[in-house]
């Protein structure tokens, strides 16, 4: 059985409270060897004789139910950030698990690939899952996206979004056959790489919600995330239909209400710059 | 008869809706449309009593929820509409 010696380091308290546990053995076993080592049984024990401090986080959440309805409120929530994940995911489910159940909000891949928890979270549009909680003191309002109809609490209505990508047409379209029949149409890694940019979108909603443009005209703009995707089909090199396509979005309030407010490049979670691709359409329509 | 009072922009959309719901259900088949009829009327006038007039949040919230659901009725494939009751468990 090996001995345990424990090495009293800069008066810490972690070893004083192991010393009392091990205290006999090391009395027993006195090393004559110059050799210490550190040893701690459990770490935990450490944390917990130790005065740690309590971080805790105030969350301001939108609330609104439709079954109940009233005027909207923000709700203010207190949990631990020792015993919560970094994001803000992570505390919005500790929430729903622990003190509210009824709180809604939309989750599904947790790590920033299906675009599903996006709201604005301290006056930002980001994926809930990717924005790290903030270490700051005041309390951290979470609101959906703006300028979007509740359905409930975090909740909105993506419907008209959807359309707009819909309206798009977001799919290979071609005039004659391709050239080796039951083949794939054959593409240069050049007209590959003029997408890269562009077919990361997840749809998540983030940038058309931070337009203002988007938010006083939503049924007529487009908004830049349908925008992106358009000319994603329209730089597509297999695509036949780029000139049908850039006549389809050569309209005063499809495209041109873009006013290059550059809120999308800021508040895409993926990095893209959709407002550098509307720019892109608008030389091409110059053609 | 008497004037009939000046209807607002929002009691306009109500009514509207619900003429398009009784317009969508005399698309369907006698039996379903009455039952149809039946189950629109119940709702709209169970609002009326239980919505606050100046509440448009949640006025607008139906209403677009109405507009979803007359869009769904509207397709050829739907053929009936049914309600169910979502009651709380005694515990």
């Amino acid at each position: 059985m090996a001995t345990a010696r424990v090495l009293l380091r800069r008066g810490s308290s972690a070893a004083r409270g192991l010393l009392p546990a091990y205290a006999p053995r090391t009395t027993v076993a006195s090393p004559t060897a110059a050799r210490l080592l550190l040893v701690q049984a459990h770490s935990s024990q450490s944390d917990s004789a130790a005065a740690k401090p309590k971080r805790s986080k105030t969350f301001a959440i939108y609330r609104w139910n439709p079954d109940h309805p009233e005027k909207p409120q923000l709700q203010q929530y207190e949990i631990d950030l020792g015993e919560c994940g970094p994001m803000v995911l992570d505390a919005l489910i500790k929430i729903k698990n622990e003190i509210d159940p009824s709180l809604t909000f939309r989750r599904s891949c947790r790590e920033g690939i299906c675009g599903s928890c996006a709201m604005n979270i301290d006056g930002d549009n980001g994926l809930a899952c990717l924005t790290k909680i903030s270490s700051s003191s005041g309390a951290s309002t979470i609101t959906p996206l703006p300028h979007m109809y509740v359905i409930k609490d975090l909740v909105v209505d993506m419907t008209n979004f959807y359309s707009q990508y819909k309206s798009v047409e977001p799919w290979l379209k071609r005039k004659d056959p391709p050239s080796s029949p039951g083949k794939e149409i054959l593409q240069s890694k050049k007209d590959r790489a003029k997408l890269d940019g562009m077919y990361e979108c997840i749809l998540c909603a983030c940038c058309s919600t931070s337009c203002p443009s988007y938010w006083w005209n939503p049924e007529t703009y487009l908004g830049p995330a349908a925008l992106l995707h358009a000319n994603r089909w329209i730089q597509d090199s297999r695509d036949q239909y780029t000139k049908e396509r850039l006549d389809a979005v050569n309209d005063e309030f499809k495209l041109y209400r873009c006013h290059t407010i550059m809120n999308c490049a800021h508040a895409c979670p993926k990095g893209l710059n959709p407002a550098k691709q509307i720019e892109t359409i608008k030389k091409l329509q110059l053609q | 008869m008497a004037s009939r009072p000046k209807l607002s922009g929002l009691q306009k959309q109500v009514l509207g809706l619900y003429r398009g719901f009784l317009r969508a259900a005399r698309l369907k088949a006698p039996e379903e449309r009455s039952q149809i009829e039946s189950i629109v009327s119940v709702e709209f006038r169970k609002n009326v009593e239980a919505v606050d007039r100046k509440n448009f949040l949640y006025i607008e919230y139906l209403l677009r929820r109405g507009k979803k659901q007359l869009e769904q009725l509207k397709s050829v494939d739907t053929i009936k509409l049914s309600t169910l009751e979502v009651g709380q468990k005694p515990q």
